[in-house]
């Protein structure tokens, strides 16, 4: 009689997964040995009564499952980056930063041609508080000059085109529609599909706020660069470039401006330079851009999104709260920043299954940032949401998964949010029967 | 009629959410019924359902629909399953007092099998399964995939979902010996 098969070789003849010739020796080996044989039909018997065991599944839990999916979907699809309010005012700064330069070149020709015609051009206010006024129309001058919306002047002859080293006016003309984000078509496509079913179609994604001639040329994918670009600047993912360094700290001497206004007061001390010099930082600019886009993008990568994070929606918090890429998670302090203001800033949760989500975020942010600032503050939040989960599914587990994290908070001195805590507790009604 | 699979996942590829949310309806039992045999709770099992399903929405543009999708899915909730009992979350978290699976009721094969104490002892047995044993039993014995797709899905080789599936299938059998084995053919008369 040849050897016994071993267990695991019982098992995958079973599974049917033996090759031809193993599973020939062990169909001989199985005539002559009882012992094998009844082995066999012990692990056969052992599938036969686990696939007998039904699952204990709540009443009516399948009734709403896939709408709840659809509407995660929904909600998660429109979702965009989203920049802090703060963004906006630095992305404004860039922007002013990096047209400044091409304007005043533009400007020397403009005033070029009309000294040659032997008509006085005021001069531009030299320091004080007008500087800003006047980068400020610099800046829409210069959307002139790259041919975006005006035409120039009638008394004026058309401005030259950039120097061709420089660099921004190609990476900063509007891109075309191909370029826009995969994520944009495929709700556009999706809604026109759903309308032709005669379903009712998800709404339309919100109406971009109102948007100065500029920004109505220059497609949401360039915008988002910029604000990406000061966003990550000020989560510490982008270093200055050497130059503006040196104009950020001269900025607040010259122009007695507070440090957001520093880019401002930086390009018009820019003015007076030569031309040689305005193309330098935009030069480093560009390259700015595209380190910030790498810094994003590995951002993104490390946090485990696919495609564009739903900052701020409770889908989003579940990227950190189920570990599906078993990827290291070695968040820095300003993603930790990013990630604190993405669960805070969220859309409150609609199920109790969201809460949930949001809770184990909130979880995962604590305990992955000890000594963060905003630590307590997370802890806090864990109890609040967990509580929350419960309101809205009354589920005992929930229940008592806040009362633990509640108690957990208020034995941990020195509890400074204890009242609130508390008051969360408090809601948690007794456990239906 | 219904509309076939194949149609449903045109539909969905191209960014129609309600026939998704079709395909969500015919696989939510099998890819809960997963999850919840890896995980071991409910409320979680429910999480990554959902998320499994949002995963493949995600990917969906990836998917060969000449393929099934009842395994693809299957892989995807495995997967986020398998994750969700590797981390701390899971380690620190005590399973639920009540009994995941109940017995099964009315005639049947089983039913001496399943009675009473030797219920108890099975769930028991099934919930003491160490996690990683649990998914590939889980995988192969519900769900029915190959050793290859298994070993895919969890992302090990085929040896060790060999070997992982033979310790969880022995540690059935040796505690449910009173029951299946020579004792237990003799007490029901089946062998």
């Amino acid at each position: 009689m040849s050897a016994h098969p071993s267990p695991a070789q019982l098992g995958a003849y079973l599974d049917g997964e033996l090759d031809a010739s193993a599973r020939a020796a062990v169909d001989v080996h199985l005539r002559e040995c009882g012992e094998c044989g009844a082995h066999l039909s012990e692990l056969s018997a052992v599938d036969d009564a686990a696939r007998a065991v039904p699952l204990d599944v709540p009443a009516g839990y399948f009734e709403d499952f896939a709408p709840r999916v659809r509407a995660r979907l929904a909600k998660k699809a429109p979702a965009r980056w989203r920049p802090p309010a703060w963004g906006w005012a630095a992305a404004a700064a860039v922007l002013l930063a990096v047209i400044t330069p091409l304007a005043l070149q533009e400007q020397r020709l403009a005033s070029k041609s009309v000294a040659e015609r032997a008509e006085p051009v005021p001069a531009p206010a030299a320091s004080g508080g007008e500087r800003l006024e006047q980068d400020a129309k610099l800046g829409a001058k210069q959307d002139e000059g790259l041919g975006w919306t005006m035409q120039p002047p009638a008394t004026l002859p058309a401005p030259q085109a950039p120097a061709p080293s420089v660099a921004a006016p190609e990476a900063m003309k509007p891109l075309p529609e191909s370029r826009l984000g995969r994520r944009d078509q495929a709700v556009e496509v999706g809604r026109d599909e759903v309308a032709a079913l005669g379903a009712p179609a998800s709404p339309k994604r919100e109406a971009a706020p109102e948007q100065g001639p500029a920004d109505a040329v220059r497609s949401k994918e360039e915008k988002l660069n910029d604000e990406q670009i000061a966003d990550l600047r000020a989560l510490g993912y982008v270093s200055r470039s050497a130059p503006e360094e040196q104009e950020a700290q001269a900025a607040p001497k010259a122009a007695g401006a507070p440090a957001p206004a520093a880019a401002p007061a930086a390009s018009s001390q820019r003015q007076h330079g030569p031309r040689a010099q305005n193309t330098v930082p935009t030069e480093t600019r560009i390259e700015e851009r595209k380190a910030a886009q790498a810094a994003l993008a590995k951002d993104k990568d490390r946090a485990g999104y696919a495609d564009e994070p739903a900052a701020g929606t409770v889908t989003g918090a579940l990227e950190e709260s189920v570990e599906v890429t078993g990827r290291s998670r070695d968040v820095g302090q300003g993603a930790a920043w990013a990630k604190y203001r993405s669960l805070a800033d969220g859309a409150p949760p609609r199920s109790d299954g969201d809460a949930r989500l949001l809770r184990e975020a909130w979880r995962n942010f604590a305990d992955k940032n000890p000594g963060h600032p905003q630590a307590d503050e997370a802890r806090v939040r864990v109890v609040e949401a967990g509580a929350l989960a419960y309101r809205l599914g009354h589920r005992p587990q929930d229940r008592e998964t806040a009362l633990r994290d509640g108690r957990a908070y208020l034995e941990r001195p020195p509890a400074p949010q204890a009242d609130r805590v508390r008051a969360a507790l408090k809601t948690l009604e007794p456990a239906p029967r | 009629m219904d509309p076939s699979e194949a149609d449903l996942l045109a539909k969905a590829q191209g960014g129609n959410l309600f026939a998704f949310e079709e395909i969500v309806k015919r696989y939510q039992r099998r890819v809960y019924g997963a999850a919840l045999r890896i995980v071991r709770r409910h409320e979680v099992a429910d999480d990554v359902a959902q998320e499994a399903f949002i995963r493949a929405h995600q990917a969906l543009h990836t998917f060969d629909r000449s393929r099934p999708f009842g395994p693809w899915i299957c892989r995807i909730a495995a997967n986020l399953a398998i994750n969700h009992i590797r981390s701390r979350q899971a380690r620190e978290e005590p399973l639920p007092e009540a009994h995941l699976e109940t017995p099964a009721r009315g005639p049947g094969a089983l039913d001496g099998l399943l009675d009473g104490e030797a219920s108890a002892v099975l769930r028991s047995a099934l919930a003491g399964l160490p996690a990683e044993q649990r998914a590939v039993f889980t995988l192969r014995v519900f769900e029915e995939l190959s050793y290859r797709e298994i070993a895919d899905a969890l992302q090990i080789n085929v040896g060790t979902v060999m070997s992982r599936l033979s310790r969880a299938r022995e540690r059935l059998r040796e505690q449910l010996a009173a029951y299946i084995g020579p004792a237990g053919r003799r007490a029901g008369g089946t062998g």
